[in-house]
């Protein structure tokens, strides 16, 4: 189905992107690969007055190391990342991930920085973003500014973005070969996660990600502190689930989205990824 | 010299690739969607939001107003005839009609209350969001057993009740005492028919009263005559022909209400229109199974089942009509493969506010195997006797075929040992038994389960339906065309009917063209369901072959001056003289001397042409074993199909490789069915699955590669010596994968849990267990 | 900065002001004029008259509507047709060379991975993308690459076949 009418604008640059958003505020939509907005507004659940396109932008895609970082524009798609070979070797949990992300002509489609900026708590990336204490460049009409993963999400489709702001760039340390697992259960290979775990060690510790816990992409701060004070992953993994707050659903009830947690992060700890 | 007994690569047997695909793999073949129909409007339906109100007012003003608008019509617009299948004429309450553009009731989610016509599609969806509808909510009722209830919600209050049909069934003699009982409940649950061509249709108005109907359907000439019923037409009149169909697997046999509901505006409007069914329409409504066994077994101690008494409760949905044919297909197979002396049943059939049903691939057949092998094991757990075992002993005996069951059913042939002995080989059924205690000794978190069921059903039995029409000519060019009644959509009829001509007249498949799904070119014909085609259709192709050979062999008897009795096919190339090798005559020759008054016989019509038909007065008996292998996750309640072997037996394979294929569609219908696929409604009638986010239809992701073979016992009941396999799949393999996930969770104390098997329904069974 | 179109918002007011397009299908440029609201299939389909191209969902699913964006797979559902300029698209319409089957059309027929023929354009697109990705490996590879196409009639098996048969025979040609 088609959707409703909307006004296209095609900037070229990240200035141009951000004065009309300052121009339209909250009538403006920004769409990238457009798989999380185009669906709603094909079923016009959305119907935004204006759409700017980012495609126009054509230095936005880089995956490259700086520093003790590696640096992903914000408009790479996530068979970049998938296939990207720097990452594969620098951050491989978020490589993986990418991988697991819808199918085939979803991840030649989809941004990194749309995923991220959506703010859906069942998405895959954020949760791998979260586990490597990533950081999250926007720009805005005041220039650039970095978040943290963790001050980024604020609620349910909710995020640290103003109206006026663009996400342009995300950020991970290079962590090379420590071992990660990544944890992704649906009944369906095309399925959003019933529950996700992401799980990068750090020296004498370890980052979790948690997907489909809460209104947002979740820390598991509880099985966090008791890897740095050097519990067993099996306690580790029994606390996966403290502080959160899934949904109950048809897929599945909190109670067992609450099991799940534990079960698949005695799994990620172990190394353990699904494809 | 060439010997005259080898087939042609291209005949009977072959793995031939098929000719329908060419046109299919480079986008050139049209589907009915693809067809340019100059001038055609677009049509979308305003549906109802709620499953059980009257409608108060349907304001249409500001739709009318919409850009592009050229009709919003309701009941009172236009003159919508009520659609009802005679076939359950003599079964049910004449009440329970269905009018496709609702009037004063609406009884599911979806029923249409009006229809937006414009110059566009993307102008009809617009326009319609703004047809505004008044609803007085009434009472739903969407649990079956809710449904039957004395003071339930009745959907056609004028019948005094939801239970459209309510027939009991007995026959044979129970034995008194029976020593072991085992009763099971087994819902058989609502799922979606998922053709991945949805309904399309194009009504183009012509002459005077005449209609063509571009439409995507298994049977056009069944069509063409209820329509024409429905409408008051002269069938002469309406003209029903489809493009390539993208697949129907029963959700496309009956004249679809909406059909009649396009054609009716189109007459009304006089102006060609067309509809596509959006894909959440199609989950909506064309929805098929629901089924409740009630199933109790009687049995000796060492196994040998003498009775059974079954129930089935079939939510028929809104409106009772062709969901009530599965229910009595199921009666007629709930003792399966087992000669069982007693045997009662009751077809129950309810209305509620849900989707009405319609067939889907098997349509009874693997609801009624389903819920009987699925208390065969349960059987056999009371008796601890290994599944295999407790089959065998009450298979019905090779000696006995032709059988008729106490249910009245009649099976031509079967060897049940045979398919079970094989699917036992090919699965290594006694090192998976060694593999499972192992596992299970160890205490394996991942539990082994291995399911059995097997199966017979009936094909091309259902009544008027056991003959069909086919035509063969052969033409100057030595070509020859193949005109068919039956319908294909995906089965590749062209290429087994080719195989066919081959083999008897020498033909190669290569050069046989083929006519089909059209009212204007095919005399007659039934269509394709209920797994008919091959077996009547490419019979009456054989018989069609085999006369004008004859007629071939007198022209050339004539032309070659010799005895008819002399002549014999030269694969290939044509006719010839038997023992002189160089003394032939082309098909083409052949097809123009008996055009030409000089060089035909006198006793032949001018044109190598037959039209036989065929009519094999009953249905083929179509059988065969299947094993599930499952891994189940006992932490997560993941299951995972390991392996899945399937062995059929259909009788004379035409074409292994189009054999195996519909083999591996049937399969994967009823695995889904079992772990990921069901059409859900909540309390009040909403429904929740109409997207493919929702509805689980599995990809290549979720599912395996199948391990298929077959056994060969040919009917005797058509030349060939085929029967149908196009259900065989799916009435086998739900209770195989049903019954490897309980066999894998037996340990555990779990006896059942219903389908569909998500991962959180066993995760909880495996919860309450422990509690 | 480029502003297309400008159209009214709100579906009671639809005066859809259309806008030039240039799209290159199949190696060849297509003039033509769209809404920035229409869909890349749409166009495609109604528009160009490449009918090959098919809809089976409206949830971004089933992938009937595969077809190539600069030799990657995308959803045409999905994609609207003004995203779509600039790039290099390829249907089904443009895969075969005249009368020569592409090795995954022929694979397909040869391996009959094809019955009713609704899904196989939007497969056979799919397919190609991923050979040429390197994701046919293994079956549980090609399994996993191929989950955004949805079928109903083969179950899979041959679909999966004729992916293996043709990467092999493709990268025996190279």
């Amino acid at each position: 189905m088609t959707p409703a009418p909307f006004t296209y604008y095609r900037p070229t640059s990240v200035a141009d992107a951000i004065s009309l958003l300052t121009e339209h505020g909250d009538e403006a939509k920004l769409i990238a690969g457009g798989h999380s907005l185009l669906p709603i507004m094909k079923l016009r659940f959305a119907a935004p007055e204006v759409l700017i396109d980012l495609g126009g932008i054509d230095d936005l895609d880089h995956i490259r190391v700086e520093g003790d970082e590696i640096a992903i524009g914000a408009l790479a798609r996530h068979v970049d990342l998938e296939l990207s070979d720097l990452l594969r070797a620098e951050a491989p949990l978020l490589a993986h991930t990418a991988g697991v992300v819808g199918d085939c002509q979803i991840r030649h489609r989809g941004t990194f920085g749309g995923s991220v900026a959506h703010g859906d708590p069942s998405a895959d990336l954020p949760a791998s973003l979260m586990a490597l204490r990533g950081t999250i460049v926007v720009e805005g009409p005041g220039g650039r500014r970095s978040i943290a993963v963790d001050d980024f999400y604020t609620g349910f489709l909710e995020t640290a973005l103003e109206p006026d702001e663009l996400v342009v760039e995300l950020r991970v340390p290079r962590v090379g070969d420590a071992p990660w697992g990544y944890q992704k259960f649906r009944r369906r290979g095309i399925d959003w996660a019933i529950v996700g775990v992401a799980y990068q060690s750090e020296p004498g510790a370890g980052g979790i990600g948690l997907v489909n816990m809460g209104p947002t992409t979740l820390r598991a701060s509880a099985s966090e502190a008791a890897l740095r004070s050097g519990a067993s992953h099996d306690e580790v993994a029994a606390l996966a689930a403290e502080g959160t707050s899934p949904v109950g659903d048809g897929a599945g009830s909190s109670e067992y989205r609450r099991h799940l947690a534990r079960v698949l992060l005695s799994r990620a700890l172990a190394g353990r990824s699904t494809t | 010299m060439e010997s005259t007994t080898v087939a042609p690569p291209s005949g009977v047997g072959a793995r031939q690739m098929r000719l329908e695909d060419p046109g299919l793999l480079t986008g050139r073949d049209r589907f009915t969607s693809d067809l340019d129909i100059p001038g055609a409007l677009h049509a979308v339906f305003v549906r109802s939001p709620v499953a059980h109100a009257r409608v108060v007012s349907v304001d249409t003003t500001a739709a009318t107003a919409a850009d592009g608008v050229v009709a919003v019509l309701t009941h009172k617009d236009v003159d919508v005839p009520r659609v009802f299948f005679p076939t359950f004429g003599e079964l049910i309450d004449d009440a329970y009609h269905r009018v496709p553009l609702a009037s004063e009731t609406v009884r599911f989610v979806g029923d249409i209350v009006a229809v937006v016509v414009a110059e566009t599609i993307t102008q009809a969806h617009d326009a319609a969001e703004l047809v505004e509808v008044d609803y007085d909510a009434l009472e739903v009722v969407v649990d079956p057993v809710a449904a039957t209830a004395p003071d339930a919600p009745l959907l056609f209050p004028g019948t005094g009740t939801n239970l459209a049909v309510d027939i009991p069934f007995e026959a044979g003699t129970r034995a008194p005492d029976a020593p072991v009982q085992v009763h099971q409940r087994v819902a058989h649950p609502r799922m979606a028919v998922v053709p991945m061509e949805p309904l399309a249709i194009a009504a183009v108005p012509g002459d005077g009263e005449k209609l063509t109907l571009w439409c995507s359907t298994q049977m056009p000439h069944v069509t063409q005559g209820l329509m024409a019923l429905w409408l008051k037409m002269d069938p002469a009149d309406l003209r029903v022909a489809c493009p390539s169909v993208g697949g129907g697997f029963g959700g496309k046999t009956p004249a679809e209400p909406d059909y009649v509901l396009v054609a009716a505006i189109a007459r009304h409007l006089r102006r060609p229109v067309r509809w596509t069914q959006s894909r959440s329409e199609n989950l909506l409504t064309m929805q098929a199974r629901g089924h409740l066994f009630d199933v109790t077994l009687e049995a000796t101690r060492d196994g040998r089942v003498t009775s059974i008494r079954s129930e089935g409760l079939t939510d028929v949905g809104g409106y009772p009509g062709l969901g009530i044919g599965m229910a009595m297909t199921a009666r007629g197979l709930m003792t399966g493969c087992y000669d069982i002396p007693h045997a009662s049943h009751v077809v129950r059939c309810v209305a509620t506010n849900t989707s009405p049903t319609v067939p889907f691939r098997g349509a009874g057949r693997p609801e009624a195997i389903h819920a009987l092998e699925r208390t065969m094991d349960r059987l056999a757990a009371e008796l601890d006797i290994d599944p295999a075992e407790i089959r065998r002993r009450n298979f019905v005996p090779v000696e006995k075929f032709p059988y008729t069951s106490v249910m009245g059913t009649e099976y031509d042939s079967a060897d049940f040992e045979k398919t079970l002995d094989e699917a036992l080989r090919l699965a290594d059924y006694e090192g998976l038994r060694a593999e499972q205690a192992e596992r299970r000794a160890s205490g394996d978190e991942v539990a082994l389960g291995i399911g059995i069921s097997t199966y017979v059903e009936v094909s091309a039995g259902s009544p008027g339906m056991t003959g069909d029409y086919a035509s063969v000519e052969v033409s100057e060019d030595g070509w020859a065309t193949v005109v068919a009644g039956t319908s294909a959509h995906g089965q590749g009829h062209w290429t087994v009917y080719a195989q066919v001509v081959s083999d008897r007249m020498g033909i190669p498949a290569e050069k046989v063209r083929f006519v089909q799904s059209d009212t204007d070119t095919v005399p007659r014909g039934m269509g394709t369901s209920g797994s008919r085609s091959l077996q009547l259709g490419g019979t009456a192709v054989r018989l069609a072959a085999d006369e004008v050979v004859e007629q071939a062999k007198e022209v050339a008897a004539h032309l070659l001056e010799a005895s008819p009795e002399d002549i014999e096919i030269v694969p290939g190339v044509g006719l010839g003289v038997r023992g002189v090798p160089h003394r032939t005559l082309e098909w083409g020759e052949l097809a123009a001397a008996v055009a030409d008054d000089a060089r035909r016989p006198p006793q032949l019509a001018p044109r190598l042409f037959a039209d036989p038909g065929f009519e094999q007065g009953g249905g083929t008996s179509p059988f065969g074993c299947h094993i599930a292998i499952v891994e189940v996750d006992l932490q997560t309640g993941m299951t995972t199909l390991r392996r899945f072997v399937a062995v059929d037996d259909c009788g004379v394979v035409v074409n292994p490789l189009l054999a195996d294929g519909q083999v591996h569609g049937g399969l994967a219908a009823g695995i889904g069915q079992v772990l990921f696929e069901y059409s859900a409604f909540d309390d009040e009638g909403n429904p929740t699955t109409t997207s493919f986010a929702d509805y689980g239809m599995p990809s290549a992701a979720d599912l395996i590669s199948y391990d298929t073979a077959h056994t060969v016992t040919p009917t005797t009941r058509n030349p060939l010596g085929a029967k149908g396999l196009g259900e065989a799949g799916t009435t086998g393999s739900i209770a195989a994968v049903h019954n490897a996930v309980m066999d894998a969770l037996r340990p555990h104390g779990i006896d059942h849990i219903d389908l569909p098997l998500t991962p959180m329904r066993v995760w909880q069974a495996l919860q309450d267990r422990e509690s | 900065m480029t502003e297309l179109a400008e159209t009214t918002n709100g579906t009671d007011t639809a005066v859809a002001a259309t806008v030039p397009l240039t799209l290159r299908v199949n190696g060849k440029d297509h003039d033509t004029a769209v809404e920035p609201r229409e869909l890349l299939v749409d166009v495609i389909r109604e528009r160009l008259g490449l009918t090959g191209t098919n809809v089976g969902c409206e949830t971004t699913s089933c992938g009937a509507c595969t077809v190539l964006l600069d030799d990657r797979s995308v959803k045409s559902c999905t994609v609207l047709a003004v995203q779509a300029q600039g790039r290099e698209i390829t249907t089904i319409e443009g895969l075969a060379d005249g009368n020569t089957l592409h090795p995954v059309q022929a694979a397909f027929q040869r391996c009959h991975g094809l019955q009713c023929g609704f899904c196989t354009p939007g497969m056979v697109m799919a397919s190609v993308s991923l050979i040429d990705e390197g994701r046919a490996t293994d079956e549980k590879s090609v399994r996993a690459a191929l989950k955004g196409n949805l079928c109903r009639c083969t179950g899979y098996h041959n679909i999966v076949a004729a992916v293996l048969s043709a990467a092999d025979e493709m990268e025996a040609d190279k």
